[in-house]
């Protein structure tokens, strides 16, 4: 099962019709479940829903994530340990998430694209590969000594 | 016999964390989380940010401050919000009161920082994780005019964009 999940803050259409046309072309021959969220494409091949409690046995069940480049999105599914396909959304007004997507590629082998159409084929690559798990130094006891000093 | 009394335990510490939108606020929420509850926690937020889900949030009070950047509101409204920004800061911090003002780089750190450096409070920017080979406006201003007395990047590369900036780690 492939899901595919754009967050709940800005509609991400062009992904999910890109998917979408990758179910009926043949080119993925999963189950998919999407998040719509706030878009307005509605997916004729695959399963939708726009917003739920929570997504984690969804990631935890698919086979492969497909998800928008968010932050906290992109985070959450390097700590679930989940294979993913990360999507920069070009649509977003303020769009940094190339950067950062960039960045834990060469760091972690993360997959990812800012190209939608290319989704159908990494979601092949992502089967086959895992992200290292995200494996930082963690700022908060520098943070705690400081905020304790005198 | 007198009754053993027990010691009063030290006043916790109080931190006022800054709440963004989107990529911020899970930054936010993972370091409020790491901290743990050794801590007080109050927040500030924007008026207009998307109602953020205060699940995993440690009980405390939310301030509002106006947003000083906005892809719709008219300049002089922008203006005005700056300016009253500041104002709001001041009152935000006498009326909480924190031992430390943590903000999670939002561009409301700004008006935040200046008034808990002109009133002597300990004021920390942390940059976004997201950003590693840029640096943010916010970043900048705050670097420039030394608002914080600790500037946290989150990435080696990250800390050498900005003088006042140390690396030593990440919040997640």
């Amino acid at each position: 099962m492939i899901f595919v999940t754009v967050g709940t803050t800005l509609p991400f259409d062009e992904l999910v019709r890109a998917v979408d046309e990758g179910v009926a072309s043949g080119a993925i021959g999963d189950r998919v479940i999407c998040q719509v969220g706030n878009g307005s494409y509605v997916p004729a091949h695959c399963e939708y829903f726009t917003f739920r409690q929570g997504i984690d046995d969804l990631v935890a069940e698919a086979d492969v994530v497909v998800g928008h480049g968010g932050t906290g999105t992109v985070l959450g599914l390097m700590a679930a340990g989940a294979r993913f396909v990360a999507v920069v959304n070009r649509t977003a007004a303020d769009n940094h998430q190339h950067e950062f997507l960039e960045y834990l590629g060469e760091r972690y082998g993360i997959l990812w694209t800012a190209e939608p159409a290319e989704v159908p084929a990494l979601i092949g690559r992502a089967a086959e590969t895992r992200a290292r798990p995200f494996d930082e130094p963690r700022l908060v006891d520098d943070l705690r000594a400081f905020i304790e000093e005198a | 016999m007198s009754a053993v009394r027990p010691a009063t335990a030290p006043r916790k510490k109080k931190l006022l964390v800054t709440l963004g939108g989107g990529g911020h606020l899970y930054q936010a929420k993972s370091l409020i989380r790491s901290l743990g509850d050794a801590y007080e926690f109050c927040y500030v937020t924007t008026p207009d940010s998307m109602s953020f889900s205060r699940s995993g949030l440690p009980e405390g009070r939310i301030f509002r401050i106006p947003s000083i950047i906005s892809f719709t509101e008219p300049p002089w409204r922008l203006a005005w919000n700056r300016v009253a920004s500041v104002f709001v800061a001041f009152y935000i911090l006498a009326t909480a009161r924190p031992d430390a003002v943590i903000c999670v780089a939002t561009a409301f750190s700004i008006p935040l920082l200046l008034a808990a450096r002109l009133t002597g409070r300990r004021g920390i920017y942390i940059e976004s994780i997201t950003r590693v080979r840029t640096r943010t406006v916010t970043g900048r201003i705050v670097d420039r005019l030394r608002l914080a007395r600790r500037f946290y990047a989150q990435w080696p590369v990250t800390a050498d964009l900005y003088r006042s900036a140390v690396y030593r780690g990440t919040v997640v």
